[in-house]
């Protein structure tokens, strides 16, 4: 199985088409625009970071992927159809090669973690329940969660339950994963330990993932290519991981080395002198 | 914290003593407020300013504002190094913008422009659920098996008790007010009429409602509106699963059962109060009494009863779903949604009864 989405994967990037193309992407909610004008593209197999400030719209970015958002204006190609012109029968075919890991897990708390697992296997699939059962005890394993299967969501550590989504993430064998924020809110060690499978699953598996984050120690262990984005809502700057460190922008070279913001010089009056005239 | 004020040619001089704190802040203000109003320059003192804390410095600033409203030229004097620093580093204050409520015409526009974005939303709700419930079966979508069970198996529960309860009780009082003003024409016979068409045709079907909407409207509400704030909504978007089909369609198919059931058990018990009333206060016997009520019965009271029980479990079960699924602004909006989503219910469910009512009248052979 594996072997099969690997070439077909691989068949796609014969053909040239990168995994995902968004051009000239324009979204946001009801009045408000997040994004003006993004593009980029995610190739077979690479990992890409999509990282930027808060608000610069990376989650905006992944939903109009899943097709949660749609854009104003702009394209966006996802296995090489656009999701958003896709009638609904085609475009859960679409979703179904393609897994989400959310930054809060999103496993839904009234069901058990293996149910939850199922969920997916059970929509697009006609797999009798104990197959279901033993490949959702196989996916737990692959991400390091064995024996877990039984367990409702609310009985597992934030670091657990984030391993939990990603075996639900990945239940079909999909494509292509995105991953809003995957080490918000763990400790180092669990969230070192988090890349670290993401890494593995993506070398073994041939998947092409798309992660936000904007931790470093993520980026620098995990990113094979960074797009980053800036405040206005449109690309600041891409590139291979290594081009990134280098680059001569001042914002990128503040954010890979973590310069914090100047306190001392704030523009406009003081106070004092507002006082003393 | 002292305060003297004393007149120099060109202005007037405030000196301060004593710490510049939250304790402080008011008489500060205070006098400064009068000061200024009655001159052109006023003199800070702050000498004699033995401490200033943060709220200190935002005293200060506010009294920079107030001067600057009430046109008075502000200037401080006798800054200690610690104060000056202090100073210096708070950035001085902008024009305070006005900060009158918009205009009621404005805010009567919004409301209504709300109103009407809130309603399509519904009706685009509405839609939907009825698709998902009626069409999409045919061509072999169902919700996930169980969980209709489940849903109708909850509900039962939460509500069988306090239906049990406040129907009894509805029962007992209207029978009471009844015996009441029948006994002074010796007509305590009729009481069982009273008792009887009011808790099938109205106060059965009202009361479950009510009580459905209180207990199982805010728990559909809360559930749910918990969910699309975990984001478990969106996940099962993207896994390709219609959230309608998947969380709406149960709820609604479960309390198209569990409604007219409770309905028609609330009838029942509402009798039986009314029949303990009639024993006790009337002397009314239990086979005269209940024969009495099914010969005031007619089958068109049952059937009005149980439709409109089915009317208000969709009203119950829609509006739930629908404030939960729009949920804005993290858990705390969980909370006014569930307040919301109650309130409009029974609101709701109210003008329909009325609708009922009327319509009953008007089509009545």
């Amino acid at each position: 199985m594996t072997e099969a989405k690997t070439e077909k994967t691989r068949s796609a990037v014969a053909q040239g088409s990168p995994v995902v193309q968004v051009r000239n992407l324009r979204a946001g909610y009801g009045d408000k625009i997040i994004i003006q004008d993004v593009s980029f593209e995610v190739h077979s197999g690479e990992i890409v970071c999509l990282i930027g400030g808060s608000g610069c719209g990376k989650s905006t970015v992944v939903r109009t992927l899943v097709g949660l958002l749609t854009p104003m204006a702009g394209e966006v190609r996802v296995l090489g159809q656009d999701p958003h012109a896709l009638s609904d029968a085609e475009r859960i075919q679409l979703l179904s090669r393609v897994g989400m890991l959310f930054q809060n897990g999103a496993l839904l708390g009234s069901m058990t973690v293996g149910d939850n697992i199922a969920l997916p296997l059970r929509e697009h699939t006609d797999l009798p329940d104990n197959v279901i059962r033993r490949i959702a005890e196989a996916k737990l394993d692959m991400v390091g969660l064995p024996g877990t299967v039984d367990l409702l969501p609310a009985e597992l550590s934030g670091g657990m339950r984030k391993r939990a989504s990603l075996s639900r993430a990945m239940a079909l064998d999909p494509d292509l994963l995105l991953c809003d924020e995957p080490s918000a809110g763990l400790d180092p060690i669990v969230a070192a330990g988090l890349d670290v499978t993401l890494r593995r699953l993506q070398r073994q598996l041939g998947m092409t993932m798309i992660v936000v984050t904007h931790e470093l120690a993520s980026i620098n262990l995990i990113a094979d290519r960074v797009v980053m984005l800036q405040g206005g809502g449109t690309v600041l700057a891409q590139g291979t991981l290594a081009a990134m460190h280098g680059s001569e922008i001042p914002a990128v070279q503040d954010f890979f080395a973590r310069t914090p913001p100047d306190e001392e010089h704030q523009g406009g009056q003081s106070l004092l002198e507002a006082l003393e005239g | 914290m002292q305060i003297e004020r004393r007149d120099e040619d060109g202005g007037a001089v405030l000196t301060l003593s004593g710490s510049l704190d939250a304790g402080a802040a008011g008489v500060v203000l205070q006098a400064l407020r009068r000061t200024s109003k009655a001159s052109v320059q006023l003199t800070l003192d702050l000498s004699a300013i033995r401490e200033c804390d943060t709220v200190g410095v935002a005293t200060l600033a506010e009294c920079l504002v107030i001067a600057q409203d009430h046109g008075c030229r502000l200037k401080a004097a006798g800054l200690s190094p610690a104060l000056r620093k202090a100073l210096k580093r708070a950035p001085a204050p902008s024009r305070r913008a006005s900060q009158g409520q918009a205009a009621l015409f404005e805010r009567v526009g919004d409301g209504v422009v709300h109103i009407f974005s809130s309603g399509v939303a519904f009706a685009q709700l509405l839609a939907d659920a009825a698709y998902w419930s009626l069409v999409a079966p045919l061509r072999g979508l169902l919700p996930p098996p169980g969980a209709t069970v489940d849903q109708g198996l909850r509900m039962g529960v939460q509500t069988f008790p306090i239906v049990s309860l406040t129907a009894f009780l509805l029962g007992l009082i209207v029978t009471f007010l009844g015996a009441h003003q029948l006994r002074q024409f010796g007509a305590n016979i009729f009481v069982a009429n009273l008792v009887g068409v009011a808790m099938v045709r109205e106060l059965g079907p009202l009361i479950t409602a009510i009580v459905v909407a209180g207990r199982t409207g805010s728990a559909i509400t809360a559930e749910l509106g918990t969910m699309t704030v975990g984001e478990e909504v969106d996940a099962l978007r993207t896994m390709g699963i219609d959230p309608i089909r998947f969380l709406v369609v149960p709820r609604v198919y479960a309390i198209t059962f569990t409604q007219p059931a409770l309905s028609l058990y609330a009838m029942a018990i509402g009798v039986v109060g009314g029949f303990v009333i009639s024993l006790f206060y009337l002397d009314l016997g239990a086979s005269v009494f209940f024969k009495q009520v099914f010969r005031s019965l007619a089958m068109s009271d049952l059937l009005q009863g149980l439709s409109k029980s089915v009317v208000f479990a969709w009203t119950i079960s829609l509006t739930g779903c629908f404030y939960g699924l729009r949920i804005t602004g993290g858990p705390a909006g969980v909370g006014r949604a569930t307040t919301t989503s109650v309130v409009t219910s029974i609101f709701s469910i109210i003008v329909i009864d009325s609708i009922f009512a009327v319509a009953s009248t008007v089509f009545a052979t």
